[in-house]
């Protein structure tokens, strides 16, 4: 006869290996739960990452006959008297050249260069266009602008009239 | 059992995964929209920052000779004016000079195309007389104050700066006009009218002016108020 504790060896197996299932279990849930917590975290970040650096932002749209990118240009600031045309040292190969420009509206626009004086108004927006007769070689045109006010504006730019090839 | 969990739990993340490339973009097309939006960005910068095609002239006072380039400053601003074998050297006579003849002082006229770093390509430099570039114009809005009958003087004070005053001439060739353009004799201008006059110093006379236009500002079609009886 085999003592009483014999007959335990084989029950205390079985309800080892049953636990061995359920540890098993146990740690594969774990496992699982983890793996979905990093994947979550990962995710959680880089939508962070995004938000913080909106210039990783990624808008994917179907194509449009609109330009892909706009860029807005910023009012220009509104000064007493711009010249527009020409730019400021351009060379011309013509002694005839049209001044435009902006400022108040209805003033008298006053245009010399070191030998010819030139007159005119600018329109209700403000906007001149005088046509001017230049010296050759280098002009220094100095351009005024007298408000309906009487207050005077003015600027100067450097025109050259050459007929050389550049 | 065990094995069939194991089974479902690398299923389920798998297609998690898959489903999260599809629904955003790859790293490398992120990199590639990235790439493109900045040459975009770029180009469109160039556009406003890039000097412009047209042929410039660029005066100045020589205050540094290198090999390749010269330094000029005008009015404070300083211009770099890059030379080449190709650039041609005028001097003040009109005759076809070397780079060697430039020296500090001598005012150029530099004529080119500007560069990326907004310097001057020189195809054409000319030494020139910097009185030649010199516009002896003045422009000024003021009030007649004083008009002599006797001789073409008149005395204007400046709108601008009533400590300042300018003692005009004027002679036959005095262009004298309304706003309108319209020609106006002498006799319409007198003390106390506002006027704008384009004026040269005289080189004779130190403080003293010719006029070779002077604009009335004066309205000519200026109604006086009609007082109204209200009933």
């Amino acid at each position: 006869m085999y003592p009483f504790y014999h007959q335990l060896v084989p029950i205390c197996g079985i309800i080892y290996v049953n636990s061995m299932i359920k540890e098993l279990i146990l740690a594969i849930i774990l496992g699982s739960l983890l793996g979905l917590g990093v994947t979550g975290g990962y995710l959680a970040l880089h939508k962070k990452d995004i938000k913080n650096n909106p210039s990783k932002q990624i808008e994917i749209t179907t194509p449009t006959n609109t330009p892909a990118t706009t860029i807005s240009e910023t009012p220009k600031q509104t000064s007493p008297i711009s010249i527009s045309s020409p730019e400021s040292d351009a060379l011309v190969s013509t002694d005839q050249i049209t001044i435009k420009g902006t400022t108040s509206p209805n003033s008298l626009i006053i245009i010399t260069t070191a030998s010819q004086t030139f007159s005119d108004k600018s329109d209700a927006k403000g906007n001149f266009s005088v046509a001017i007769k230049l010296d050759s070689g280098i002009n220094s045109v100095k351009i005024s602008a007298i408000d309906q006010s009487n207050n005077q504006f003015d600027t100067s730019t450097n025109i050259t009239y050459s007929t050389a090839k550049i | 059992m065990s094995f069939l969990i194991f089974l479902f739990i690398i299923f389920n993340f798998s297609v998690h995964q898959t489903f999260a490339v599809t629904a955003t973009p790859s790293a490398e097309t992120t990199q590639d929209i990235v790439d493109l939006v900045q040459q975009k960005v770029k180009e469109k910068l160039n556009l406003i920052t890039t000097p412009s095609s047209q042929p410039k002239a660029f005066i100045g006072n020589i205050t540094q000779i290198d090999q390749n380039q010269i330094t000029t400053t005008f009015q404070n601003k300083t211009q770099v004016i890059s030379v080449g074998e190709s650039t041609i050297y005028v001097d003040t006579k009109k005759n076809k000079t070397k780079f060697t003849s430039l020296k500090v002082g001598q005012t150029i006229l530099s004529m080119g195309y500007l560069n990326e770093s907004n310097g001057l390509d020189a195809k054409r430099i000319v030494i020139i007389d910097p009185k030649s570039a010199e516009n002896t114009n003045q422009i000024v809005t003021g009030q007649i104050v004083d008009i002599s009958k006797s001789s073409p003087i008149m005395v204007i004070i400046p709108l601008k700066d009533k400590n300042n005053q300018y003692q005009i001439k004027t002679d036959t060739k005095t262009e004298i006009v309304n706003l309108s353009g319209k020609k106006i004799t002498s006799d319409s201008l007198a003390s106390g009218k506002k006027v704008v006059v384009i004026i040269q110093p005289d080189p004779k006379i130190s403080k003293t002016f010719y006029a070779t236009k002077i604009i009335s500002l004066e309205s000519t079609n200026t109604v006086s108020p009609t007082p109204t009886v209200k009933p």
